[in-house]
């Protein structure tokens, strides 16, 4: 092989593997727990039958997807509503683009209630997440004052990823995870309710920030509802009762600061922790056997806040 | 713009490259070396370019001052060329002691004085140290006669060629600008090309995959100063040692890499700096260029050795703590440029006295000297660099719960301690840290790799996997740790 052979090789060597990356992640195999997820969530708005009545929407991680049974909520409000929690690893921006489907698929949206565990808003601006629930390409150059890197470049990124490769070929090893009855991934066997999680094993809360892209990210949430004519509500995910009392200063400074972003979405600046023996496999999961009584806890509040159309 | 970005790799490398060799091609070369003076501003300002009228203002002051001592070199009248040459460099200190150093003067002021001075808090332009030093290296080398540069272009050029300009290599506008006008220099060339890619692989590789996993380490343990035990304290240290020889190393090569895509060669920065056997060794393999220029601009000027031993200490000393303050505003800073300084001191009384160390030793005392001066250089405070150092002597023997299976003693023995270690330490941890000496110490560097390349399938297997691993992480992207000096 000559230089020049060389050079051709080793830059059609590297565009084949990208190349090959792209067209992994194009074809959008489940190569992850998140993507089984995600298109589990993504299905509902392929119910063309039920979408038409739809008219309210959960949106936010697994403290939501834990805590929250639909049908139950549906069941006492006389609401028809969806939830189409994610996890946290998508972090607050992909609400925008569950915000942007939703308003698609769902003619008669009047309520969108977001919710997220407490400690998200400190957390980095998830690239991924946004990229796996995008709405529409040209939000790409729209939202590209969300931080400082550029989003085009960032999704150029993560479309190329050679990861792709390696999570394709390590697909085997992801089962299905969702369990139907709760309506959201099956949780581990391992709890805070059972006993086989230790309080101690906890990790040290640092930080309940608010980073400034989720400063954005929350305002432009709250420009959506506005445009829309929803009633949108932000309610913090529950938590684990003794992470609260040790942070309770913390997270306090942390819901006056959310607050005080607060124009046109309804913030219930409620802190919701609950004793270990009703929280799941992470503090911040309710387990699925009180997932009912923790739902309508939420309701509650709630109704208490006007909800749109509820009896 | 980062070399390990995607729209430098991807975007901005490839269309100056195909630009400057297609005006070449058509012998444009005026127009090819203002097209690389435009990509190299476009590439310094792509950050910030609030600071583009400052490198520029620095160029036009330097090429007419330069200008005016090589006139005065023929003429030898009018204002005396030293003069002019001191009124430069002044003029180049002075820009550099405003962005970089003011902060730090007025907090020292205030502490001393018990006044109340408001901090400017001045952002550092990036490369201003490098830029500088360049300039002011041109200055006396114009001075002594040994180089002429009459052509604007040229000279930019010469000082915002992209892949020297944010962290060096400092160069010599001689071993440059010669390349720039060699005709060989404004033909394609595989050869260079192939190996050019070739070391930008490792570059890219040793900056993405290995100096950034360090950091994590690194920045966890001195986040934590105050409580590492015994290991932690070390692989903290060990960690940020390692983080910024692949992360300045990686920079260089990539720089490198660059400059020989378009025929240039740059000079080596790094030769195997933690195999020396001796500080002076060290030195002579550490960030080269920047001891070139603290030799031949501050060391030979001040003195060198030529006037006695004590004199020569004295010289020593302070050409370190000069190289000290280089890297930035802050004592610690100082601190490890006396530490350095004191070193050297020590090292060349010894060689006065003919003494001899066993290969090993002189090994071990000498990479452990660096390892611990490094904390010095790295923690933001004094308390934090005594607390790690403490705690790699005395601190206590705790071994993390998932390390336990791995201790073949009996735990009364020695005295260890179980427990949860309060940094982000993992097995890997310690498995990278011995993966490392075991590569610096045993194989040959990058540049020695480079140099012996041949375009052999295995080598185009090799670049293409570090290539494509780095591109796996090229999405968390972070500056190189020179960017800040």
């Amino acid at each position: 092989m000559n230089n020049k052979q060389f050079t051709i090789f080793t830059i059609y060597g590297v565009f084949v593997i990208l190349a090959a990356a792209a067209i992994i992640n194009t074809l959008d195999f489940s190569t992850q727990k998140n993507d089984v997820l995600r298109k589990y969530q993504f299905s509902k708005f392929d119910n063309k039958d039920i979408n038409k009545d739809i008219n309210t929407v959960f949106i936010g991680d697994s403290s939501c997807g834990n805590a929250i049974n639909a049908n139950l909520f549906n069941a006492n409000t006389g609401l028809n509503s969806y939830n189409l929690a994610l996890t946290g690893s998508f972090g607050v921006e992909s609400d925008i683009n569950m915000l942007k489907h939703s308003l698609k698929h769902f003619p008669k949206l009047q309520n969108v209630i977001f919710m997220h565990t407490l400690n998200i808003w400190g957390r980095d601006f998830s690239y991924t997440g946004y990229f796996d629930t995008l709405y529409s390409f040209s939000d790409l150059f729209n939202y590209n004052y969300f931080t400082d890197k550029n989003l085009f470049t960032e999704y150029l990124i993560y479309k190329t990823n050679p990861k792709e490769i390696g999570w394709l070929l390590g697909k085997n090893k992801i089962k299905n995870s969702i369990n139907l009855d709760i309506d959201y991934n099956e949780q581990k066997n391992k709890k805070f309710s059972n006993g086989l999680i230790a309080l101690s094993s906890v990790k040290n809360y640092d930080e309940f920030n608010l980073a400034n892209h989720k400063k954005l990210v929350y305002q432009e949430l709250e420009h959506i509802c506005k445009k829309n004519n929803l009633k949108c509500f932000y309610v913090n995910g529950p938590i684990l009762e003794n992470i609260y009392e040790d942070e309770k200063h913390k997270v306090d400074k942390l819901i006056k600061k959310i607050n005080s972003l607060n124009k046109d979405i309804i913030f219930i600046p409620n802190v919701f922790a609950y004793s270990s023996n009703i929280i799941g496999d992470s503090e911040d999961h309710i387990d699925p056997d009180f997932k009912d009584k923790v739902t309508l806890d939420y309701m509650e509040i709630l109704k208490k806040y006007g909800l749109k159309g509820n009896k | 713009m980062l070399f390990n970005s995607y729209i430098f790799i991807f975007a901005f490398l490839p269309i100056t490259f195909f630009i400057y060799f297609w005006l070449n091609n058509k012998r444009l070369t005026y127009a090819s070396k203002a097209w690389m003076v435009f990509a190299s501003l476009f590439f310094y300002s792509w950050w910030n370019i609030i600071y583009l009228p400052l490198i520029l203002g620095s160029i036009l002051f330097n090429f007419t001052i330069g200008t005016i001592i090589s006139r005065n070199n023929k003429q030898q009248k009018g204002i005396s060329k030293k003069s002019v040459l001191i009124f430069g460099i002044s003029a180049n200190i002075l820009l550099l002691g405003y962005f970089k150093y003011m902060d730090f003067f007025i907090a020292n002021v205030n502490t001393a004085l018990g006044t109340h001075w408001d901090l400017m808090h001045i952002v550092l332009p990036l490369g201003i140290s490098f830029f500088t030093f360049t300039q002011i290296a041109y200055l006396v080398d114009a001075y002594r006669g040994e180089v002429k540069e009459m052509d604007y272009l040229n000279y930019t050029l010469f000082v915002t060629f992209f892949p020297h300009l944010l962290a060096g290599p400092i160069l010599h506008h001689k071993e440059m600008m010669p390349q720039f006008d060699s005709v060989k220099s404004k033909i394609i060339n595989y050869r260079n090309i192939s190996a050019g890619l070739f070391l930008f692989s490792i570059g890219l590789f040793k900056k993405v995959i290995i100096a950034d996993t360090f950091a994590k380490w690194a920045n966890s343990g001195f986040d934590n100063s105050s409580m590492l035990s015994f290991f932690e304290a070390w692989a903290t240290s060990l960690s940020y040692t390692f983080q910024l020889y692949f992360d300045f190393s990686g920079y260089t090569d990539m720089a490198l890499g660059v400059a020989l895509l378009f025929n240039i060669k740059l000079p080596i920065n790094f030769n195997s700096p933690y195999k020396s056997l001796n500080i002076q060794d060290f030195w002579r393999r550490w960030h080269i260029t920047l001891s070139r220029f603290l030799r031949d601009y501050v060391y030979i000027p001040l003195g060198g050795n030529r006037n006695g031993e004590f004199s020569t200490y004295a010289n020593l000393f302070t050409v370190f703590l000069i190289g000290g303050l280089w890297h930035g505003a802050s004592w610690m800073f100082v601190a490890w440029g006396a530490l350095h300084g004191i070193a050297i001191v020590i090292h060349r009384a010894w060689q006065q006295m003919g003494l001899a160390m066993n290969k090993v030793f002189a090994w071990f005392i000498t990479f452990n000297f660096i390892n611990i001066t490094w904390v010095f250089f790295r923690a933001n405070e004094w308390g934090d660099a005594i607390n790690i150092i403490k705690s790699m002597f005395f601190g206590q023997i705790l071994i993390d719960n998932k390390f336990s299976k791995l201790l073949i003693f009996n735990q009364n023995i020695i005295n260890v301690d179980f427990g949860s270690f309060s940094t982000k330490m993992r097995t890997e941890t310690f498995l990278l840290i011995i993966a490392s000496f075991f590569f610096l110490l045993i194989f040959k560097n990058s540049n020695e790799l480079t140099n012996a390349f041949r375009p052999y399938y295995k080598n185009l297997i090799f670049i293409i996997l570090l290539l494509v691993f780095s591109f796996a992480y090229l999405n968390s992207y972070s500056k190189f740790l020179y960017f800040n000096f």
